[in-house]
C-alpha cells in the first residue's frame, strides 16, 4: 500500500468535493489506530456485543464424506449473522471519532444495511441506508429490520436497482453531506481510504483464526473464501498471507460466462474504473459497466476491492469460480451434513470445495463461512418450485 | 441526434466560447437526476464516445468553438487513454471535464499516454494551499464547482466560497469558470462578476426535452 495504490491498484476516482473529506477520514483513521482508548472499546464491543471470537468448528461429517478436513470459521455466529458487524462497529466508532453524527450505508442483500443500522442504534448515530428496489423487494424482511432498528432505508429505482446503484445513491448523499456524514462502506472497495480501513477492522478474522491453528499445531493447507466486494475475504486472507498457506477466492458463476450472466469480475473482467477505485471491472467495449448475476445478492457486483485485483496479478491468490447450482448443492449439503445453514454467499466457497474435493484429498481446508443463510431461505425455496 | 445538432446551431447562434459535450456513462455518480436521466436515455439509444467524434469531426466543430469533451474515467480508460488522446486530437477536442477524476489522479491518466489536458477543478472545500496549486496550473481552465453535490442543484454562493472564488481569479494563470446550479440571466451576471466564465448543463436539458424553441429563447436571454 503506497499512495493510496496496492501495486497499480486503488486511487481516489470521485469528484474534487470528495478528496478533502478522504484525506480526513485517512487521518483520522490512522490517530484511530494509535488511540487505545477506542481500540479497546472496539474489541470490548466485539467481544460482548458481536460474539467474538467466532470459533473454528471442524465439520466432520462433510470432512468424512468428502475426503479431506474442513474447518469453518465461524463468521454466521455473529449478531446480525454475518461478518459485516466487525466492520459496522469499527467505521461507527471511527465517525463518532471524526465527530460525524450521521452515517450512510449502501446495502445489496441488506445485510451491511443491518450491521449499520445495528452500529448507528448502540453508538447513538442518525442512519441512512441505501438499497436498490430489486433488492428491496427481494429482502424486504431486512427493509424492515433495519427501520426497526431506526434507520431511515431509502429505496433506488435508478439503472438495474441493485447494489451498483445503492453505491451511487450514496455517494451522491455523501457529496451534498460531506460535512456533518460518515459514508459507511460495506466492502473493501471504494476510493482510498475505504479499502484499508474495511480490511483492518475485517482482519479480526484472520488475524483470530490463525492463533486458532497456532493452537492446535497446525496451519491450513488451503483458505478459502467467497468474494464479492470482497471483505470477508480479505479478512480472513490477512491473516495467512505471510503463511505457506494456499489462498483462494471463489468469485459468483452465476448461470454462464455468458455476459450479464455472472459474477467473475477477477475471472473475466479487465481493469477499469468505477466508485473511485481502479480495479478489476465487468465492462462494455465502450466503458459501460455490465450487469452481472448471482443468485446470492451478497455477490452480484460488478467490481471488485483492488487488493484483490493487487493479489491477483502478483499470483498470491488464485480466484476460482462456483455456479449458481453449485453453491445451491453445498448451502444444502453443509445444512443436511453439519446442521450449518450457510449464506448463499458463504456457500459459493464451500461449493467449490465440494466441485474441487479430489484435488483437495486428506488436506486441511479453512472456509470462512461467513455468514448464516436464513435470509436466503425464500430464494433457495423459489428455485426449487 | 437530430435534437443535438439543433441544439448546437442554437448555442454557437448564441454566441457561446466554448461548448462540452457530454458522453454518456452508466454509472454516472456526480451527476443529479436531469443529466442521469439523460445520460442513461442516451445509452439506451446506443449513444457512445465514437459515435460522438465521428459526428464532432464530420461537423468540424472544433473549428467553430472551443470544444470539451465531458464525461467519466473508465470511458476514457476503456477507449485506450494513449490512442484516445491522437483521435480527439483530430477531432477538434481541446481537452476533457471528467466528474470522477480529481486533480490529483490527473498523472494516472497522463502515465497511460493522455496527451490532451484535463480540466482541473476547485471546490468551496478547497483549502488554500490547494487554490495556490490550482493558480499554477497551464492547462485548460479551472473548473470551479459552486455547490456541495451533484450537478442541478441550486445557486447559491456563501461568503466563503465568493472569496474562495476572487482569491483564485486573481492568481490563477487560465481562466476560471463557475458551474453547477447556474439556470438564468441573473445567476449568471452573479457568475461573471466572480469568474471569468461559467457552465450551464442541467438547466439545457432540462429545456431540451420540453421544446426546442424554450431552449432558444432561454439561450439568447443567457447570452444577453
Amino acid at each position: 500500500m503506497a499512495g493510496g495504490y496496492y501495486g497499480r491498484f486503488g486511487g481516489r476516482f470521485v469528484s474534487e468535493t470528495l478528496i478533502p473529506a478522504l484525506s480526513q477520514l485517512e487521518e483520522a483513521f490512522t490517530a484511530f489506530k494509535r488511540d487505545e482508548a477506542f481500540c479497546r472499546r472496539f474489541r470490548k464491543i466485539l467481544s460482548e456485543y458481536a460474539g467474538r471470537p467466532t470459533p473454528v468448528t471442524f465439520a466432520s461429517n462433510f470432512s468424512k464424506a468428502y475426503g479431506l478436513n474442513l474447518y469453518l470459521k465461524r463468521e454466521d455466529l455473529l449478531h446480525t449473522g454475518a461478518h459485516k458487524i466487525n466492520n459496522t462497529i469499527g467505521q461507527g466508532l471511527l465517525a463518532k471519532f471524526m465527530g460525524k453524527r450521521r452515517v450512510i450505508a449502501e446495502t445489496g442483500a441488506g445485510q451491511h444495511g443491518v450491521a449499520t443500522a445495528t452500529a448507528a442504534a448502540l453508538l447513538g448515530l442518525e442512519c441512512t441506508v441505501y438499497m436498490g428496489s430489486l433488492d428491496a423487494e427481494r429482502q424486504r424482511i431486512n427493509v424492515e429490520r433495519m427501520k426497526l432498528l431506526g434507520a431511515e432505508v431509502r429505496v433506488v429505482e435508478e439503472g438495474s436497482r441493485t447494489l451498483k446503484d445503492a453505491i451511487n445513491a450514496a455517494l451522491r448523499d455523501w457529496v451534498r453531506n460531506v460535512r456533518d456524514t460518515h459514508y459507511l462502506i460495506g466492502s473493501v472497495v471504494g476510493p482510498h481510504p475505504f479499502p484499508e480501513v474495511v480490511a483492518h477492522f475485517q482482519s479480526v478474522i484472520g488475524e483470530e483464526a490463525r492463533e486458532q491453528f497456532e493452537a492446535m499445531g497446525f496451519m491450513p493447507d488451503v483458505v478459502v473464501a467467497c468474494v464479492g466486494g470482497g471483505s470477508n475475504a480479505i479478512g480472513i486472507f490477512r491473516g495467512f498471507v505471510d503463511e505457506e498457506t494456499e489462498l483462494v477466492g471463489v468469485e459468483a458463476g452465476g448461470l454462464s460466462d455468458e455476459p450479464g450472466r455472472h459474477a467473475r469480475t477477477l475471472g473475466l473482467g479487465r481493469p477499469g474504473i468505477l466508485h473511485g477505485a481502479f480495479s478489476y471491472l465487468l465492462y462494455d467495449e465502450h466503458g459501460n459497466i455490465t450487469d452481472v448475476h448471482s443468485i446470492s445478492a451478497g455477490l452480484d457486483y460488478p467490481g471488485v476491492g483492488p487488493e484483490h485485483s493487487f493479489l491477483k496479478e502478483s499470483g498470491r491468490v488464485r480466484y476460482e469460480h462456483c455456479r449458481d447450482d453449485d453453491a445451491l448443492f453445498a448451502f444444502k449439503e453443509l445444512s443436511r451434513l453439519e446442521g450449518i445453514i450457510p449464506a448463499l454467499e458463504s456457500a459459493h466457497a464451500l461449493g467449490y470445495v465440494v466441485k474441487n474435493s479430489p484435488q483437495m484429498s486428506g488436506k486441511n481446508v479453512l472456509v470462512n463461512l461467513s455468514g448464516r443463510g436464513d435470509k436466503d431461505l425464500s430464494i433457495v425455496l423459489g428455485v426449487k418450485e | 441526434m437530430k435534437t443535438f445538432d439543433e441544439a448546437l446551431e442554437i448555442a454557437l447562434d448564441a454566441g457561446f466560447d466554448f461548448i462540452e459535450v457530454g458522453v454518456p456513462f452508466s454509472d454516472p455518480v456526480a451527476d443529479g437526476p436531469v443529466i442521469a436521466r439523460a445520460a442513461l436515455g442516451a445509452l439506451k439509444k446506443g449513444v457512445n464516445l465514437k459515435l460522438i467524434l465521428d459526428y464532432l469531426k464530420g461537423k468540424r466543430l472544433g473549428e467553430r468553438v472551443d470544444l470539451y469533451i465531458m464525461t467519466y474515467s473508465n470511458i476514457l480508460w476503456a477507449a485506450n487513454p494513449g490512442r484516445l488522446s491522437g483521435v480527439l486530437k483530430e477531432c477538434g477536442v481541446k481537452g476533457c471535464i471528467v466528474a470522477d477524476l480529481p486533480n490529483e489522479e490527473h498523472p494516472f491518466f497522463k502515465r497511460a499516454g493522455f496527451e490532451l489536458p484535463l480540466v482541473s477543478f476547485a471546490t468551496p472545500e478547497s483549502r488554500e494551499e490547494d487554490l495556490l496549486k490550482l493558480a499554477e496550473v497551464k492547462e485548460a481552465f479551472i473548473y470551479f464547482v459552486s455547490v456541495r453535490g451533484t450537478t442541478g442543484g441550486s445557486f447559491c454562493l456563501d461568503a466563503d466560497t465568493q472569496r474562495k472564488l476572487l482569491f483564485l481569479k486573481e492568481r490563477a494563470k487560465v481562466p476560471v469558470v463557475l458551474g453547477f446550479g447556474i439556470k438564468s440571466r441573473e445567476d449568471v451576471e452573479k457568475a461573471l462578476t466572480l469568474a471569468h466564465g461559467f457552465v450551464i448543463g442541467t438547466k439545457a436539458i432540462e429545456l431540451l426535452s420540453e421544446d426546442i424553441k424554450a431552449f432558444e429563447r432561454w439561450c439568447r436571454e443567457i447570452a444577453g
